[in-house]
């Protein structure tokens, strides 16, 4: 899933039938950070500092269908892999990103990524070693 | 399955049916060399992974199966889920 | 899904048995500048899409200069599996398709948050 903002809405008489009424959300995909990961290890990024993902993403945006009543402005976490497939009846529904939840806080913090250079697991069997 | 390293959390009273109550931590992923990517990646996690632990984040089919193992589980609005915590890797 | 807007048709003979008879339209992704505030409407001029370009089946009928609402992956092939062969798996080697004709789309000024 990814995080986003909603930044709009999008209405079509003309769909496909499946969708039924639900309603479509514009989403800002956020939670990309920038720049690159050297700059984040030298402080440069402070802590919770994300990109709006204006740049990551080139200005991207997707449509999710939203059935939790997220509003313009709310964070989202929008599913993409699943909701195709995820609707009650059982028949596949045309979706391909759906929100399935809105946030009330994210905490996140890039520091948690450690040093530069060190790949997974490598901390910790160093602090095995010499601990 | 990507490998990635716990960077936050995110907290939802409203989130989709069969979902409630589930812990979704927010994921750095790594590429081959373990760098990271730049992209942060929302899983379901059951594992209790903390921040700043490496993990595997599997999608699609394999997430629905952390959550409810089986062929019952296509209902559920769910693309990613933490499958491991990793502790070393060649 | 993703908003874009039809800017041409793609005609094929040569192409796999299951899609026979299925439009094929050409649909430049919008990027989220060009959503400007306030209502967008369909047909009116819009502001530089991208340059990509991405083939989309296409079941409503829409044309050239049309706002549509585009899906990937498996949502494209349900989208299209239920008219080429209503109740069969959704097998088409098919990958985005025009889930919906928008008729109006509002973005709010974004602010900082």
């Amino acid at each position: 899933m990814i995080l986003g903002r909603v930044v709009g809405q999008v209405w079509a008489t003309r769909r496909d039938a499946r969708l039924g009424r639900a309603k479509l959300l514009v989403v800002r995909p956020t939670g990309i950070y920038e720049p690159a990961f050297d700059e984040i290890a030298s402080g440069e990024i402070a802590s919770g500092e994300i990109a709006s993902g204006e740049t990551a993403f080139g200005a991207r945006h997707l449509v999710a269908t939203d059935d939790l009543d997220a509003g313009i402005g709310d964070q989202v976490v929008v599913c993409l892999g699943a909701p195709a497939r995820a609707s009650a009846g059982g028949n596949d529904v045309p979706v391909d990103a759906a929100v399935m939840a809105v946030v009330d806080r994210a905490e996140i913090d890039l520091h948690a990524l450690g040093a530069a250079g060190a790949g997974p697991g490598i901390r910790r069997k160093l602090t095995e070693a010499f601990g | 399955m990507i490998r990635g390293t716990v960077v936050g959390q995110v907290w939802a009273t409203r989130k989709a049916r069969g979902l409630e109550g589930r812990k979704l931590l927010v994921v750095a992923a790594r590429d081959a060399e373990g760098r990271p990517t730049g992209r942060l990646v929302v899983a379901v996690d059951v594992l209790d992974a903390g921040v700043g632990e490496d993990v595997t984040v599997a999608f699609g089919s394999g997430a629905r199966n952390v959550l409810r193992p089986g062929p019952e589980n296509r209902d559920l609005l769910c693309d990613a889920a933490v499958a491991a915590i990793v502790e070393g890797a060649g | 899904m993703f908003l874009g807007r039809v800017a041409g048709t793609v005609w094929s003979t040569v192409k796999w048995p299951e899609t026979r008879g299925l439009k094929l339209l050409l649909v430049r992704p919008y990027r989220l500048g060009d959503l400007a505030p306030g209502a967008v409407r369909a047909g009116a001029e819009a502001s530089e899409p991208t340059d990509d370009l991405v083939v989309c089946a296409d079941l409503l009928d829409a044309g050239p200069g049309d706002d549509v609402l585009v899906a990937f992956g498996h949502a494209a092939r349900v989208a299209v599996s239920e008219k080429l062969a209503p109740g069969a798996k959704p097998n088409v080697p098919i990958d985005a398709a025009v889930v919906a004709v928008v008729d109006r789309v509002e973005i709010e000024s974004e602010t900082r948050r």
